[in-house]
């Protein structure tokens, strides 16, 4: 008995030491050092305004890369969803003088869903892979984009929308409580409930997962509508936070979201998903932009530098998986 | 003896906490088919892939013809004559037979065009020195399995391979392509090639190889001339335990009521009115030769593949399921055939996989409950007698026999009443499957119905209480309780 309680002492040890292995938690040592380095090097670095300011920032990518994390998890992407975004930001505007603003917002997302709903159904149910299916989604709204502004940036925006840029609940801004407030519950659903479980399950193994009885159908469906919602969201922020929307507002964004996802160690082959690792990604990459802001860099290196870390975490972690 | 072609000497191979190979000889003499033979986790493919550069060995020497060879990657085995043919058949589907062969070492024209004339020409001189024919223009995907086969081994071939491994090449052959395949083994064999066979079928072993050599726990436990000895000493000797008989006692009393009957089903040309009735407490034997329909059946019984006639009862009543969701709904749970590819989450941890068709079960509310999945999966480590260092080991680490326990867990795990199992004992170990037919018949003691399905005709005849036989898509036999014997079986499988 003491011989089986001691061993799970042990194994409870070795689960913790793997849990904090370079492998696990690359992403998070990086960004304490950047923070450390950063800190070190700029006064501003840590002052609240400026920590507040990166988190806002990051904002609308994060929630992208939170609804993206979902469906990586189930091995599905979706290339539409910065397009997305901006379209829902064109949808609002137009909306509210027809319909108000409450309605508009609902409706918005209600066009959400859909978009998640068509999505899904035609990766599961035709079976059209998600990379040919998502880039004839972005075509397609980034086209109603161009069509629904005729190529212009639509103003009139109500004073309402400012609050979901720049409202504050307790002095922290709307954008910031949306972000972390939706990686913690994305981190509780994926890891701890039944429906996470289910996505992982299926990003593992899809066959698998359908003859162990899981709807496997409906369940990478839902995950295209959660992460649809996650886009709306995000737009609705954007559109808080610009006040307007461009035709071409969001477009671009699903790679930075993308990227911060598979920073974050989900695997794009599916089955391993971290939602708060995703939500350190994304902040690594915002603070990156910052620091070369505050270093006198210029932010023009930001995409560049972003493309060697995504490259240089992927051989990582395949390196490591490989020699397992 | 003549001098050896290859020389394996005090082999010895670590993994952490694991001694995989503890100073193993091996020697294989030119032209001859030697068998290595061993449980699940015995050493076997930890040996060959330290033969074919997958893995580095700790210690020992390998001798080439006597000389000592250095093979550190795949290209060094291959460069020196070791020619592996694997069990899952690395070949590209959509290519032909011959850019599978020439695949990374085109020949090309002047212009850097494929020079197809001088592959054809070298094809043809290899298939008729060798007395393999494959059609060179056919395509993989439209093979055989038994013709893929035959293509890795013209491959290995056209290496210039002295000694080809085969990694359980018969598991998915039927009787007819394994009389085939030894046929070109002893034909190539007369050429002056030497074969390791590596292999769970302890009877292939006397029809086909010179020599034996038996691993144990990582350990070469002996090396037999194969007419100095039986299976019952080679068996004896891999489980270390003489055998007893295999198969568990048979029910004595008569199965129960009609649990699930199929009513002259048909899919297609696949499959042409098929009948059954499954009874409550029996197990029920489907075979037939690989690609009969038996999976098909399995299959079309938990919605995984339409039928397009004929009818199924559940409790006498009409019913259609049409997923596999619902089938568990209804209490029919299927263990799949294929356990890597349909059965397991192989990067998913024992518990989990234990719990995921009933995670409902172990937590009602959304929020899993860890704990009390861990604890059911360490009740089935226990009561299946899985071996693993924990709950929470990754599934793809475990053996054969011990994922196919853990998927038999999950099916315990929902209470079906029916249910299914399709080639439950492939690619496990001796011992694993005794553990596993004692468990089906006690599932049937208890009151579940089984369908067992398997082509191999021995653990039919052995484990069930009636026999159905498929041939191409038809019944061509329902063996009753006194009937069912391997004989009868085989002869309904194989002749019209």
């Amino acid at each position: 008995m003491t011989m089986k309680r001691q061993q799970e002492g042990q194994s409870r040890l070795s689960a913790l030491v793997k849990a904090l292995s370079l492998q696990n938690m690359a992403i998070v040592y990086v960004f304490i050092i950047l923070c450390i380095v950063l800190a070190l090097s700029s006064d501003a670095f840590l002052r609240p305004r400026n920590i507040i300011n990166i988190i806002r920032q990051a904002s609308v990518v994060g929630v992208l890369a939170i609804g993206m994390t979902f469906l990586l998890s189930t091995a599905q992407f979706d290339l539409a969803v910065g397009a997305q975004a901006g379209f829902t930001g064109v949808v609002i505007l137009l909306l509210i003088p027809v319909i108000g603003f409450i309605p508009a917002l609902l409706a918005s997302l209600g066009i959400a869903v859909l978009i998640g709903l068509i999505t899904g159904a035609i990766i599961t149910k035709i079976g059209v892979n998600s990379l040919v299916t998502t880039l004839g989604t972005l075509s397609i709204i980034k086209g109603l984009l161009l069509v629904l502004t005729d190529g212009r940036i639509l103003r009139g925006a109500t004073p309402e929308l400012r609050w979901f840029g720049s409202g504050e609940i307790l002095s922290i801004p709307f954008p910031v409580i949306a972000f972390l407030g939706l990686g913690i519950l994305g981190e509780f659903v994926l890891n701890y409930t039944r429906y996470g479980r289910y996505l992982l399950a299926i990003g593992g193994n899809r066959e698998a997962s359908k003859l162990a009885g899981l709807r496997v159908d409906e369940i990478i469906i839902s995950a295209f509508v959660l992460s649809s919602i996650c886009a709306a969201i995000g737009g609705i922020i954007l559109l808080g936070r610009i006040y307007s929307a461009s035709p071409l507002g969001g477009v671009g964004t699903e790679f930075i979201a993308i990227t911060a996802a598979v920073l974050g160690g989900t695997s794009i082959f599916g089955g391993e998903g971290s939602v708060w690792k995703t939500v350190v990604a994304v902040l690594l990459l915002q603070v990156l932009g910052n620091g070369f802001n505050l270093l006198n860099i210029g932010a023009n290196y930001q995409e560049l530098i972003q493309g060697f870390i995504m490259i240089g975490a992927v051989a990582l972690y395949t390196y490591q998986r490989r020699r397992q | 003896m003549s001098r050896s072609i290859l020389e394996m000497r005090r082999i010895t191979k670590t993994f952490p906490g694991v001694v995989a190979l503890d100073r193993v000889d091996l020697d294989i003499a030119p032209g001859e088919v030697h068998a290595v033979v061993g449980e699940n986790g015995a050493g076997k493919s930890t040996l060959m892939k330290i033969l074919s550069g997958v893995y580095e060995r700790d210690a020992g020497s390998i001798f080439l013809n006597g000389q000592p060879a250095d093979i550190s990657a795949p290209a060094d085995a291959i460069r020196q004559g070791i020619g592996i043919v694997y069990q899952d058949l690395p070949l590209v589907p959509a290519l032909t037979v011959l850019a599978n062969i020439y695949l990374g070492r085109e020949e090309t024209t002047r212009l850097g065009r494929i020079d197809r004339a001088s592959h054809l020409t070298r094809y043809e001189r290899l298939c008729d020195s060798f007395g393999i024919y494959i059609p060179p223009d056919s395509r993989i995907r439209d093979l055989s399995v038994a013709e893929r086969q035959l293509v890795e081994i013209l491959k290995v071939l056209d290496r210039d391979a002295q000694v080809i491994v085969m990694d359980e090449p018969t598991a998915t052959l039927d009787q007819k392509a394994k009389q085939a395949l030894f046929q070109t083994v002893r034909q190539l064999q007369a050429a002056g090639k030497s074969f390791i066979f590596i292999t769970h079928f302890i009877d292939e072993i006397f029809e086909i190889a010179d020599r034996v050599t038996i691993l144990k726990d990582g350990c070469r436990v002996d090396t037999l001339e194969i007419d100095q000895t039986s299976p019952q000493a080679v068996v004896a000797m891999m489980i270390g335990h003489s055998p007893r008989d295999m198969f568990p006692e048979k029910a004595r009393a008569a199965s129960g009521a009609p649990i699930l009957q199929l009513r002259e089903i048909g899919v297609g040309a696949r499959i042409r009115d098929f009948s059954m009735t499954l009874h409550q407490g029996e197990i029920l034997g489907l075979t037939g030769l690989v690609g009969s329909g038996c999976s098909d059946i399995g299959n079309l019984i938990i919605g995984n593949l339409a039928y397009d006639r004929g009818s199924v009862l559940l409790d006498g009543e009409p019913t259609r399921i049409s997923s596999p969701y619902e089938a568990i709904k209804r209490g029919i749970c299927l263990l799949p055939s294929d356990r890597k590819g349909s059965g397991l989450l192989l990067d998913f941890e024992l518990a989990k996989n234990v719990s995921l068709s009933s995670i409902k079960k172990i937590s009602p509310r959304q929020v899993i409950q860890f704990k009390r999945e861990r604890r059911i999966a360490a009740d089935f480590i226990e009561k299946l007698r899985i071996v693993t260092p924990s709950a929470r080991q990754r599934t793809r680490n475990l053996s054969g026999g011990n994922q196919q326990k853990v998927v038999l867990a999950r099916m315990l795990l929902t209470d079906a009443r029916i249910l299914i199992l399709d080639e439950p004992t492939q690619g496990i170990d001796v011992r694993a499957k005794e553990e596993i037919f004692l468990l089906m018949r006690q599932l049937a003691d208890q009151g579940k119905a089984i369908l067992f399905i398997s082509s191999e005709f021995k653990e039919i005849a052995g484990v069930a209480d009636r026999g159905i036989v498929l041939r191409n898509g038809a019944v061509t036999a329902a063996l009753e309780r006194d009937d069912i014997s391997e004989a009868r079986l085989v002869a309904a499988a194989t002749t019209l």
